[in-house]
């Protein structure tokens, strides 16, 4: 991975200017296509998971209020 | 996702050959899972079988295991042979699947160019770019 910005190709120096996160994207280069999926999935996963946690939240809060 | 994208993908595209015997074979694989169309009342009976597919050609659908779009054709690059000719094949969970190549999704992600294609853009050119780097290493 080149060190500076003036180093980069251009179009990862727009990249990087768009707020991508490059070592993010060469660690999914890294991954086989699977990888590349199974690391989704769990991100997925994670996602229902704080969506679940978040929507207790507010039913614990709205019963409290109500109570 | 498969090519290394970081955005998070709420359906899987699927393009299609509309040849007749593969028009059969999609409606029996889906079948199991219960495709419906999306964004249409429950009340519209839909079956898809080989006359829906031969009388449509993009479908998105609703089933068991997620949303699923069914893609006749691609816009940008064109019908199942065209599409798979910028298509590489990737080893996915033990099964060798052909997938759009980088250049392949830049090409139809810059011909849709609506707001959220246009947003992974600078993305995938970033990917194919790294991939350039890999293959002359």
């Amino acid at each position: 991975m080149p060190q500076t910005q003036n180093e980069l190709p251009p179009a990862l120096k727009r990249a990087s200017e768009e707020g991508i996160d490059l070592s993010q994207l060469y660690e999914r280069m890294s991954l086989t296509p699977t990888e590349r999926l199974r690391k989704h999935f769990r991100m997925a996963a994670a996602v229902r998971e704080l969506r679940k946690a978040g929507q207790k939240h507010r039913d614990r809060n709205r019963s409290s209020e109500t109570a | 996702m498969l090519q290394g994208s970081a955005y998070v993908t709420a359906d899987f595209d699927l393009c299609y050959s509309r040849k007749r015997d593969n028009l059969e074979k999609l409606a029996h694989a889906l079948s199991p899972f219960h495709p419906l169309l999306r964004a249409i009342p429950d009340q519209v009976p839909f079956r898809l079988d080989l006359s829906a597919l031969r009388s449509g050609m993009n479908f998105t659908l609703t089933t068991d295991v997620g949303d699923v779009d069914i893609l006749g054709e691609v816009t940008g690059i064109g019908s199942y042979q065209q599409v798979e000719a910028v298509s590489e094949v990737m080893e996915i969970f033990g099964v060798n699947c052909k997938v759009l190549t980088l250049e392949g999704l830049i090409k139809a992600k810059r011909a849709l160019a609506r707001a959220k294609d246009l947003r992974i853009l600078p993305e995938l050119e970033a990917l194919a770019e790294i991939r350039k780097g890999e293959k002359k290493n």
